[in-house]
């Protein structure tokens, strides 16, 4: 039987979390997270209840810890570190974004160590099985797409990383909140009014951001892998425009999506590999869109 | 003392592990997971995967540890390339205007195939003529070198006293490079003449592209740098490297004898000996490392002084741990503290040490209340 955040009660959840540590499974990896910073222990509680709970005896994938610098720096204008495994590799932030800096952390976390899965900067959904994978700079309105299709039908399997197996044939899930920044927050707020969102950390280096859960749902179907199925390279238009979805050439897609792919060069030819097998398999388009509600039909499409 | 201090040595699985190959068939997925948490923060991660594997005990890891070691090994492997592709721009760099250039350590290993199983480098350390140098540094920034911002008293410090001079930056690929001219620093005791490792250095590849110390000198001077070094934060992984070269220096029995004779007596020409004795010892005991029974006995002999001796397997027993907390006591931070002192005696005389010391810690204050 799978054991679950929220059958702790807040309080026995935050008592393992300060001392031993609360070990929990997030996509495919086990995670030992271990802080006593409120914020963060609220947020989480709120935005993780729907994970599972791993048990002691379990190697565990990542040690994180979030905690204070010093003494000194609780009370001055107070900061948070980051450590995985003891070592710390940011610098620390405002004691208030503690729940952006883990998932901030996990991120880099994922995209450095994770070396069994070649890994696209991409959102990515999913629909009787076959996975769209929406690559995109910041501000391309990937996760606005991401959220809104969430909550439209899709099944949710990353908001962030695509983790694409060893023979490139499915991608595995790794349902996470999504992160929404700045005039998007207002957006899914109205588009999708069944979303549960968590607290709104203003002013960070990345504009103001928000947390949206993830679907139970989702999370429930975590070990449910999807095959490559489309690559849709999404960007938004502030003015109103129709929505263009305009073929892209294989080629092209590679290109452009090695770019987004945190480990592609260190992978080498299993990179190469795996990438070219992912956009052979897979519809290549660019999306344009102002409407979330035509972007989606247009997708919907495709199928 | 000794005997809590046995205890906490004992909470280092990847020493126990090290030392005993064979315990690894009962170990619990939570043990694995700590080894594992050790040897990453000791840098050994990629470096375990050889030594299980050797053992033949890769079997008994649960998968997910395993991925972490091949991801260990992926990165180890890329960085070696890497490491051959600024070789291979800094030999042709330098030789191109007649200067000669010797890999040392890391890029040395990686460039021989000595010792560089899962090696990761931190940065990219050559050898050259003390005569040649200024030549070198002209030609590094005509090709995208540059010096490391440091501050005045550090590059004095540097100039005057050290066998290197500040450490260098590619601007470009942000590589950085320390160029040597000498083994230990200059204000040591005893100055090896650094002309007698270059006289002997080989090449590491047929074409003669690149050039390395002798695989007795590339011992003898790991030895060296691990037993001056103060701050041993990376001394479990530089023993390792030592058990390595040793392997591949003693690899057939029949010329143990004549080996270890040479070894010695090249040790005493360089003046290094006790480094030589000091790696030998704690190969030994810390890693049980198969050396010649000639060996053993040599440096025995050497060890005389009892009390000396008794101090500095307290400090290396309590060192050559991994840097993580589960590791770290009372004794570590005495050991450290005392290795610490040790090698900035070693390196200097009192009187240019108190001053040396005294603006380094007020440096360190400084930048610590500027920070907060």
């Amino acid at each position: 039987m799978i054991l679950i955040l929220s059958t702790y009660s807040k309080k026995e959840f935050c008592q393992r979390i300060k001392t031993t540590g609360l070990n929990i499974k997030i996509g495919p990896f086990y995670i030992k997270l271990t802080s006593n910073i409120p914020s963060l222990l609220d947020n989480f509680y709120f935005l993780y209840s729907d994970c599972a709970i791993v048990g002691d005896d379990q190697y565990i994938d990542f040690h994180i810890c979030l905690k204070p610098p010093s003494i000194f720096r609780r009370w001055y204008r107070p900061q948070v570190n980051f450590f995985l495994n003891e070592f710390r590799p940011f610098k620390p932030l405002p004691i208030d974004q503690t729940m952006a800096f883990f998932e901030w952390g996990l991120n880099w976390t994922i995209a450095q160590q994770a070396l069994q899965y070649l890994i696209i900067h991409a959102a990515v959904v999913e629909k009787e099985g076959k996975a769209i994978i929406l690559p995109g700079m910041p501000g391309a309105g990937k996760s606005t797409l991401c959220a809104a299709m969430a909550h439209h039908g899709w099944r949710l399997l990353s908001d962030e990383q695509a983790l694409i197996t060893k023979n490139a044939a499915e991608i595995v899930p790794l349902v996470r909140p999504i992160n929404l920044k700045n005039q998007s927050i207002e957006v899914i707020k109205n588009f999708c009014p069944d979303a549960q969102f968590g607290q709104i950390f203003k002013q960070t280096s990345r504009g103001d951001i928000c947390h949206v859960k993830a679907p139970s749902d989702a999370i429930a179907k975590i070990t449910e892998t999807a095959q490559p199925f489309a690559i849709i390279f999404p960007s938004f238009n502030n003015e109103p425009s129709p929505t263009k979805l305009t073929p892209m050439a294989k080629g092209e897609t590679v290109i452009e999506l090695i770019n987004h792919c945190f480990n592609y060069s260190i992978l080498g030819l299993d990179g190469f590999n795996r990438l070219t097998t992912v956009v052979e398999n897979s519809q290549c388009f660019s999306l344009s869109y102002s409407d979330l509600t035509s972007a989606i039909s247009t997708l919907d499409e495709l199928y | 003392m000794l005997s809590s201090g046995i205890c906490k040595m004992e909470k280092s699985i990847l020493n126990q592990l090290l030392l005993k190959p064979c315990i690894a068939k009962s170990f619990s997925h939570a043990q694995w997971d700590l080894c594992l948490r050790q040897a990453q923060v000791a840098n050994l991660l990629g470096r375990l995967d050889f030594v299980l594997e050797r053992h033949d005990n890769l079997q008994y890891l649960p998968q997910r540890a395993l991925n972490h070691l091949n991801a260990a090994l992926l990165r180890s492997n890329k960085q070696h390339q890497d490491i051959k592709a600024e070789a291979k721009l800094l030999s042709s760099h330098l030789t191109d205007s007649g200067l000669e250039i010797t890999f040392l350590k890391g890029a040395a290993y990686v460039l021989t195939g000595i010792a560089c199983e899962g090696r990761i480098c931190s940065d990219i350390d050559i050898l050259v003529k003390k005569s040649q140098l200024a030549k070198v540094e002209q030609r590094l920034e005509a090709v995208g070198w540059a010096p490391e911002a440091i501050n005045d008293y550090d590059k004095k410090y540097y100039r005057q006293w050290m066998h290197e001079i500040p450490p260098m930056i590619h601007l470009g690929r942000q590589t950085i490079l320390d160029v040597h001219h000498n083994i230990v620093p200059l204000t040591a005791e005893k100055l090896p003449n650094a002309l007698q490792l270059l006289e002997s250095r080989c090449p590491t590849d047929n074409e003669k592209t690149h050039y390395a110390l002798a695989p007795m000198d590339m011992i003898l001077h790991s030895a060296v740098h691990l037993f001056s070094e103060g701050e041993l934060d990376k001394g479990l992984r530089d023993l390792t490297d030592l058990d390595l070269l040793f392997k591949h220096y003693f690899d057939d029995p029949s010329l143990d004898h004549c080996r270890s004779k040479q070894l010695f007596s090249r040790a005493s020409q360089l003046n290094i000996e006790s480094s030589l004795v000091y790696a030998l010892r704690y190969c030994d005991k810390v890693l049980n490392t198969q050396l010649p029974q000639q060996c053993l006995l040599e440096s025995a002999k050497d060890s005389n002084n009892i009390f000396k001796l008794a101090i500095l397997d307290y400090c290396y027993h309590h060192t050559f741990v991994p840097y993580h907390s589960s590791c770290q006591g009372i004794n570590f931070e005495v050991a450290s503290f005392i290795l610490y002192l040790r090698s900035h005696l070693k390196k200097m005389p009192l009187r240019l040490l108190l001053p040396h010391l005294s603006i380094k810690w007020w440096q360190r204050a400084k930048k610590m209340f500027v920070v907060t």
